[in-house]
Formats: C-alpha cells, sequence, structure tokens
C-alpha cells in the first residue's frame, strides 16, 4: 500500500485523498445527518420551514418541502459511491475480458466481440439508459448494469491493441511453445501485464460512473429508493427555483463535481504510472 | 580538423557520479575515415556524443577541451552547437525507422532539416530536391523514395536515406553510431560501401562506431579501440589489424571470425569489462589480460608513442608486443583465464 | 545406411493475407508469399542452418517448425509424425521436446516474473515437480546454459539483467524440459560481438551434452559455418540452396549463395567500393525466378518462370536455371 501511494504523483494523492473522505461521507453520513431527509421540518408554531436559507438549524438550508438539505446531502454520498465503484468494477472487468480474448485469440472471436463494440459506440448512451429504466424498473441495480454493460467498450478497444503487441513479444510465444494453454497464457502471463491498464480503466470507469449516473438522477430516471445528489439538484429544478434558493442544488452540485474530480485526478495519475512517456523526464537510464 | 584533448565526460546519478569517458584524447584529420571500437559500456557512444553536443541532460563534460576547425566547441553556446549539426557535422545514429516521423514523407523531412540551416532555402527548393535525389542515387535508391512514407521502406533503405540526408549540406565530419547493426550482413555491407564513396566524393571526415572490427573494415583507413572509458590502441587501420600492440585488441581480433576460420566465432575474451564506476588501480584491462603482471595490477598505463609513427597503445608490456602477438592466436591463451 | 529422420518438411506454403479477408464479400487484399514449397529432412542430432535477408521468410519457416503458425500448405514431421495431428495432451507432451529461442534477449522473459519464476513455468506447465524442487532444477538448468552465479540472479527480474545474460536465461529456459530439438531465430544478433561468441559456444556445448538437433536461423554465414551440418539458403521464401554446410560454402552453386558469402565480413579493407545498383527496390518485372531482378548472373533463360529446386549432387538441391 504504501508502496502504491508512493507511486502516484501529488495529484493523485490529491484524488485518493477525496475520493477516501467521501468513502468516509458514504459510510458515516446516514449516522451524521442531524435529521431524517425525508422528513418535512416545522417550526415552533408548526409550520413548515420551506425554503429556509442556511441558518444554525439549518446550515445548509431547506428544500421546497421543508427538509433538511445538509441530511440530504449526507445520505446522497452512499448511492452515489456504490453505482459508481460497482458500475467501474463491471466496466473494468467485462472491458479486459473482451479486450483480452478478442487480442489473444484474433480472427472470428475478435470479429464478433469488436462488432459488438461498434454497436455500443453507435448507441446514445442517455436514451440507452432512459429506455432500460422504463422498460425494467428504476433500481439501482439496472443503472449499475446499465452503465457498466455500455461503457465497457472504450475499455475492451484499449486492452485489445496492447493484447495486439504483447502477444508478438518473444515470452509469450516462448510460454506457447512450452505448451502452456489458452486460458493460462491469457489469464497468467497477458493479464498482469494489463493491471495497470486495468486500475486505470477503473479509476476512469469511477468518473464515467458517477457523471453518468448524475446525469440520469437529474432526468429523474435515478432510483426514488436511494435519492442521490443528481435527484436533488432535480427537484430544485423541477421546483422552479433555481434562482433564489441556490443552497438547494449548490452542494449537492460541489459534491458531484468533487468526487468525480477526485476520481479524475486518480485516474490521471494512473494514466502518468501507466504509460511512461507522460512522465516528466526523470534521471537518464 | 578534430582534436579531443584530454576529456572525461561524466553521467550524474542519483547517488554517485559516474565517468564514462576518462581522459580520452584524439584527433581527426580531413578526409580520414576512423573506426571506434569496443564492447558496449566503453563509453563510444557517449565520446560520439560529446563531439555532437547531444549529451543527455544529466551528463557533462568534466575536463578537457574539444576543438574542431579551430573552434573550441565547449566555449559555445548551445545554440551555436545546434547550428553545427547538419551544417558541419552529421549524425547518423543505429536507428534511423526512430529517427524519422511517420507522418512525413521522407523528402518533407529532409527539406525541413535543410530549411533551419539555409534559411534562404525555399528560393532554391527545386535545387536542394534535385540534390537530394541525387544523393539517393548514389546511395542505391530510387528518386521516388524522397515521396515515400517512412514505413514504405525497408529498414536498409531507411538507413540509406538517412544517410543520404546527412550529407545534404556538404558536412566535413559524419559521425555514425552502430548505423548498420540493425541490418543483415548483405545490407551491412553495402551500407558501409556507401559511407565510404560518399565521404570519398564529399571529403568528409568519417567517426564510425561499432562494436564489431569486422563491419568497420569496409570503411576505415583508422583504428581506436575503447575499453572501459579510455582508449588503448589507435593508428592506422592495416597496421593495428596486423600487428596489434594491445592485448584487448589481440582478444578482439583473434576472435574475428571469416569464412576461411569460422571456428574463430566461438572464440571469446573470457570475462567482463569492469561495471562503470568500479576503480582499478592499474590497467583496466589487467584482470582479464593474459599477459598481465604485477606491475599492470598496480599502475595504470598511458597511451604512449611506439616505434611507429602515428601509432599509440596504452599498455606497460608495449615493447614485448610482438612476442605477445604470437602467443594471442593460440586457443588456449585465452580459454585458460 | 539409414539415418534417424527429426524433423522432415514437405512442400512447405505459407501465404498471409493483411487483415481480415472475406473473399465472398469482396473484402480482403492481395496474399503475399511468405514461403514456396519448402522441403527438408533433418538427421537425429545434426544441425540446420536457415539463412537469408530479413523478408527471406526465415522466421515464418521458424514459426511453422515450432508449431506456433501453421502453413497454409505442406506439411511437417517430426519423428515421422505429422503435427498437423496432434492436439490436446499429444501436442503438449510434444511441445517437450521441442524448444525455441527468439531473436530479442529483452523480450525474452515476462518483465513481472522473477527469472526463476520464468525459467520455472515450463515446470509447472508440465507438472514436473513440485515448487519444493522448483529452485533446485532451475539452478541446475542454469548451469548447464553457463550462466554463472544462478543464486544471484534467480530472484531478479529480467530488467535487472544485461542482454548476453538474458539470452543464456532463455537458453536455460529452452533446455529445462529437455527437448529432443532446438529452434533459434538469430539468438546472437542482438548481442554484442563480443558476447555472440560466448553464447554460441556454450549453445554447441549444450548440444553436445544433450544430444540435441538444431535448427539455426540467421543472416550470418559465418555462424552457419561454426555452428550448422547442414544450411538452407531462402531468398523471398524461395529455397535457393540446400546441401552440406562445407560443401555449400566451398563451393556454392547459386549466385545468391555466392553473394553472401561475398558480404561476410572480413578484417581486409575492402579494396574499390563495389558499383552501387538499385538494391531492394520492388522489382517491376516480376516474370521468372524471383532472385532475376539482383541476381548478377541473370540470363534470358531466367524468365521462363521459378526455377523448381531440383538435386545436383548427392544431398544438395538448388533452384537456379543456369546450373
Amino acid at each position: 500500500m504504501k508502496a502504491a501511494l508512493a507511486g502516484l504523483n501529488r495529484l493523485g494523492r490529491i484524488g485518493l485523498g477525496i475520493l477516501v473522505l467521501f468513502g468516509l461521507m458514504a459510510l458515516a453520513g446516514p449516522a451524521l445527518a442531524p435529521y431524517d431527509p425525508r422528513a418535512t421540518q416545522v417550526d415552533a408554531q408548526g409550520k413548515m420551514i420551506s425554503l429556509s436559507p442556511p441558518t444554525w438549524r439549518h446550515p445548509l438550508g431547506t428544500t421546497w418541502q421543508g427538509r433538511d438539505v445538509l441530511s440530504q446531502v449526507l445520505h446522497g454520498a452512499r448511492p452515489t459511491l456504490v453505482v459508481g465503484l460497482s458500475a467501474a468494477l463491471i466496466l473494468a472487468f467485462v472491458g479486459v475480458n473482451v479486450g483480452l480474448w478478442s487480442g489473444y485469440f484474433g480472427g472470428w472471436v475478435d470479429l464478433v466481440l469488436m462488432r459488438a463494440v461498434d454497436i455500443l459506440y453507435g448507441l446514445p448512451f442517455l436514451p440507452l439508459m432512459v429506455v432500460v429504466m422504463s422498460l425494467l424498473a428504476r433500481e439501482q441495480k439496472y443503472v449499475i448494469l446499465g452503465i457498466g454493460l455500455v461503457a465497457w467498450r472504450d475499455v475492451a478497444r484499449v486492452v485489445r491493441a496492447q493484447v495486439l503487441s504483447l502477444r508478438e513479444e518473444a515470452y509469450i510465444k516462448a510460454v506457447r511453445s512450452v505448451g502452456a494453454g489458452h486460458l493460462r497464457v491469457i489469464y497468467l502471463h497477458l493479464f498482469p501485464n494489463l493491471l495497470p491498464l486495468a486500475l486505470l480503466f477503473l479509476a476512469f470507469g469511477l468518473v464515467w460512473s458517477i457523471l453518468g449516473h448524475a446525469d440520469l438522477s437529474f432526468l429523474g430516471f435515478g432510483d426514488p429508493a436511494h435519492p442521490t445528489w443528481g435527484d436533488m439538484v432535480s427537484s430544485a429544478w423541477a421546483a422552479g427555483v433555481m434562482t433564489e434558493a441556490y443552497w438547494w442544488y449548490l452542494a449537492p452540485s460541489v459534491c458531484i463535481a468533487a468526487v468525480s474530480t477526485g476520481a479524475f485526478f486518480l485516474a490521471c495519475a494512473l494514466e502518468e504510472a501507466v504509460d511512461p512517456r507522460l512522465r516528466r523526464r526523470g534521471p537518464g537510464a | 580538423m578534430l582534436e579531443i584533448r584530454d576529456m572525461s565526460v561524466a553521467f550524474d546519478l542519483a547517488e554517485t557520479r559516474l565517468r564514462a569517458v576518462d581522459r580520452v584524447s584524439l584527433t581527426i584529420g580531413p578526409g580520414q575515415r576512423l573506426g571506434l571500437a569496443g564492447e558496449s559500456g566503453c563509453g563510444k557512444s557517449t565520446l560520439a556524443r560529446a563531439i555532437l553536443g547531444l549529451l543527455p541532460e544529466n551528463a557533462r563534460v568534466e575536463q578537457g577541451r574539444i576543438v574542431f576547425q579551430g573552434r573550441d566547441l565547449l566555449a559555445l553556446s548551445p545554440r551555436e552547437r545546434r547550428a553545427l549539426l547538419w551544417e558541419e557535422m552529421a549524425y547518423v545514429p543505429q536507428a534511423s525507422l526512430n529517427s524519422l516521423n511517420p507522418v512525413y514523407r521522407v523528402a518533407a523531412q529532409a527539406l525541413e532539416a535543410v530549411r533551419l540551416h539555409r534559411p534562404d532555402a525555399h528560393k532554391q527548393k527545386q535545387e536542394y530536391i534535385a540534390r537530394l535525389s541525387g544523393l539517393l542515387v548514389t546511395a542505391g535508391l530510387e528518386e521516388r523514395c524522397l515521396a515515400s512514407f517512412p514505413h514504405q521502406l525497408s529498414g536498409g533503405m531507411l538507413q540509406r536515406a538517412v544517410i543520404a540526408m546527412a550529407f545534404v549540406l556538404e558536412p566535413r565530419l559524419i559521425v555514425g553510431d552502430e548505423p548498420t547493426t540493425a541490418l543483415d550482413v548483405i545490407t551491412q555491407g553495402r551500407v558501409m560501401g556507401l559511407f565510404k564513396s560518399m565521404a570519398e566524393e564529399t571529403g568528409a571526415a568519417l567517426l564510425m562506431i561499432s562494436h564489431d572490427l569486422a563491419s568497420l573494415a569496409r570503411v576505415c583507413d583508422s583504428l581506436a579501440i575503447m575499453y572501459a572509458g579510455r582508449i588503448v590502441e589507435s593508428g592506422p587501420w592495416a597496421r593495428v589489424i596486423e600487428e596489434p600492440w594491445h592485448p584487448y585488441t589481440m582478444g578482439l581480433l583473434q576472435a574475428v571470425a571469416g569464412l576461411d576460420r569460422a571456428g574463430a566465432v566461438l572464440r571469446y575474451i573470457p570475462g567482463a569489462p569492469p561495471r562503470p564506476g568500479e576503480t582499478l588501480a592499474g590497467c583496466r584491462f589487467a584482470p582479464r589480460c593474459p599477459f598481465a603482471l604485477d606491475i599492470c595490477l598496480q599502475e595504470a598505463p598511458g597511451l604512449r608513442a611506439g616505434p611507429e609513427p602515428n601509432r599509440r597503445a596504452a599498455c606497460h608490456r608495449l615493447a614485448e608486443a610482438g612476442g605477445l602477438r604470437r602467443r594471442a592466436f593460440e586457443d588456449e591463451v585465452w580459454s585458460k583465464m | 545406411m539409414v539415418e534417424d529422420v527429426i524433423l522432415e518438411a514437405r512442400g512447405l506454403t505459407k501465404t498471409f493475407r493483411p487483415g481480415l479477408s472475406l473473399p465472398w464479400l469482396g473484402m480482403g487484399r492481395p496474399a503475399t508469399l511468405a514461403l514456396r514449397e519448402i522441403s527438408f529432412k533433418l538427421a537425429a542430432g545434426q544441425s540446420l542452418g536457415v539463412v537469408g535477408q530479413s523478408g527471406s521468410g526465415k522466421t515464418t519457416l521458424g514459426l511453422i517448425v515450432s508449431h506456433l503458425l501453421s502453413p497454409s500448405r505442406g506439411q511437417v514431421f517430426f519423428q515421422g509424425r505429422d503435427l498437423a495431428g496432434l492436439a490436446g495432451g499429444e501436442l503438449k507432451q510434444w511441445r517437450r521436446q521441442v524448444q525455441v529461442i527468439f531473436q530479442d534477449p529483452f523480450s525474452a522473459m515476462n518483465p513481472r516474473l522473477t527469472i526463476l519464476r520464468n525459467l520455472a513455468e515450463p515446470l509447472r506447465v508440465h507438472r514436473l515437480t513440485t515448487r519444493a524442487k522448483e529452485r533446485g532444477r532451475v539452478t541446475a538448468a542454469m548451469a548447464s546454459a553457463g550462466l554463472k552465479h544462478p543464486a544471484d540472479v534467480l530472484d531478479r527480474l529480467p530488467r535487472q539483467l544485461s542482454g548476453g545474460q538474458l539470452q543464456r536465461a532463455a537458453l536455460a529456459r529452452s533446455l529445462i524440459l529437455e527437448p529432443r530439438l532446438l529452434i533459434a531465430d538469430e539468438p546472437v544478433s542482438m548481442l554484442d560481438a563480443s558476447l555472440r561468441a560466448a553464447f554460441l559456444d556454450q549453445l554447441q556445448r549444450s548440444r553436445r551434452e544433450k544430444d540435441l538437433s538444431l535448427v539455426y536461423i540467421t543472416h550470418n554465414l559465418v555462424e552457419v559455418a561454426a555452428v550448422t551440418d547442414q544450411v538452407l539458403v531462402l531468398y523471398r521464401g524461395q529455397l535457393m540452396e540446400l546441401g552440406p554446410t562445407p560443401a555449400v560454402l566451398s563451393r556454392p552453386w547459386h549466385p545468391y549463395t555466392r553473394e553472401l558469402i561475398k558480404a561476410v565480413p572480413s578484417l581486409a579493407p575492402l579494396s574499390p567500393v563495389t558499383e552501387v545498383k538499385v538494391w531492394d527496390a520492388r522489382p517491376r518485372d516480376l516474370t521468372g525466378c524471383s532472385f532475376r531482378p539482383d541476381c548478377p548472373e541473370a540470363g534470358p533463360e531466367c524468365r521462363q518462370g521459378e526455377p523448381e529446386p531440383r538435386p545436383v549432387s548427392p544431398g544438395r538441391m538448388v533452384a537456379c536455371w543456369r546450373v
């Protein structure tokens, strides 16, 4: 762990720090939240505190229906990271495997898999997701599957290109000539050399998933059982109070930007570690 | 024309400083074709890069002078030194494939280099193109190669195109760093022949660097042997080849194979050169030398003149060279080591 | 005298199609011919040199006889068995008997695994040893490949070794399964002149010790002269000449073999530089013998088509109209 940290540049450590912070928020947020995020807050007279600007009682103000914005923000971290991480894992897993098989076997396997990638490139992401969510159900697992099963196309392409060049390396030919089976060559010899690339795509996948999920929520196709920051911005928009109640959507927007920026920083740092050409010149060999 | 005096080049590494070239002196006259041979890691490439002003950032010339056509190169600014490249001295590296940009045609890249040095080149573009085509034909390439992209040419063709480009501005010195190592034997011989004929035609001097003595034979009229950062022997090609003075040269020569003595392909000097940074009190070759005496291990020999003109060697047993030479071509002398 | 033939090639032909080709859809570019009708026999314990310039198809031939590439036409027999018929467990057993050494020492080892792990891979693939005994067997193999101080090297990563050390480690890996046949594709062309000799010397020692047959691919006739008994000369995928090495080198029949012999570097300064003609430009006129455009001795009869290799004296084949 220490060694892995040392390999990251400063940007990467900042990104990792941001992600860890939001990770803690996802774990402890619901416990820290001062109110039930769905409860309508009332004042001493029993009147609903609608659209209150930040006060001591409600540090981030309240919504149209008198709900506490701070509590909603704290509760929103968990679904954001759960969807982001799970979708990123799926897309990295599928993409790396498709790329490995496609590049290693070539021929018909390659033809079929790469045409599937081409088809995915032709599908517009948001309309597709809207259709999927409408046909199935607005549940978190479908959001995860939807993002994960569309976004692996980029991973597959890059991994395939890498495998095509690795396949020609003498040590891969040597292992084949020794009599190693296909699975052994793919997962014991090719895959470890792609591990940095897989990590990089895990980080980029996190960025894509968080932003894709936010878009979907904003359009009103999120999971109503797990309200996210995107849903908060969406409600503020739907209520038509974007000009007067800035506090309603400011905090969730900042959170979306911060967590995706953190993931992006981490991805960039990993990319630099993967591709030595991006590294600033160190001491010569 | 080129005189290197007492020059050392060192690399700054994280913890240490390594001397890759150690107090080397060397001269190249106009039209001379000098071969510089040695094992990899002996400092020959570093020496060439120091002459060209192309040392990596962490390397620098610690001491000595490089005088080129009366000018002290080390006193020039980096900008002035860049201006000398192509114009006065040209460089042909080992892998030409990497020195050409794959997205531009060969002609465009050659003209780009010309343009950098001759601001008025656009006026005489046709002239330069004609000159380039002439050089390509001399190099055994068809003129249409000028309009090709690098990937459309074979490795040998690219190497010849790069050599032809090096001669465009008629430089006085061409430095070739293992220019034929990546090529097959037939192409190797032809490329070396090309270096020679083009140098003869333009009167340029050559500095050819290789780990393979035999590959230099087609070009060079003089020879310097480098070992572990130092020159151990230098002199006219034929004399050094016929009667080497230094045991290291003898060792290299006994391992040069021809079809008549193919068995020599299996001969070598046992052991390895000292690692960079390893300090030895005496002669650096002494641990591998079959003729080493006690003094060889204690005191480093300087490069001394011998009984013949223009020849030098750094060996304590220089006076006995004839006797050592006879023994050096017996098999057991080296295998016993 | 009946010789024990370990390897036989019959009419090996390989064409490459660039990219994916679907002829019935009108897709695909014309195929390039990498090898044409190559046949030879190699007796057990003997060595065969395959010599040619880059682009001659010699590497393709090496990949086909090591069963890493299948020929478009023709067959390879190992101890009388057709390789095309091998599959599954039989193929795996066959792989133990034939090992390959490649040109580039710096890509010969998996960069993420230690030398020990790289060298133990063949043992693990064939489940030949326990983890505990692995180290001992690898050390022994390295010693027999002439790597000094194996213990110092075992736990290092490939990038910490020199080219000469890596190529010896590759030799050790190929010897560890105790094969009958070794296929070496330019094993020394990327090494320093001084390291080449040491490697070849070791290769010859190991062969004598283990009675190993060898297919040695190179562009350098001096190496052929030093390590092979038979030589096969290739030019643009065509067999030009085949025969016992000393006979071919001392009395070459084919003009191309003579060119190769002339190209062998020697220390004598080459007096006048031979006149330069257009080299390896794509010949425009493709009729006749494929060497005709470069052949110094070509005559009108050379236009009548590709000459077939024919026997000229016992054990020697030449493909030339003028012989």
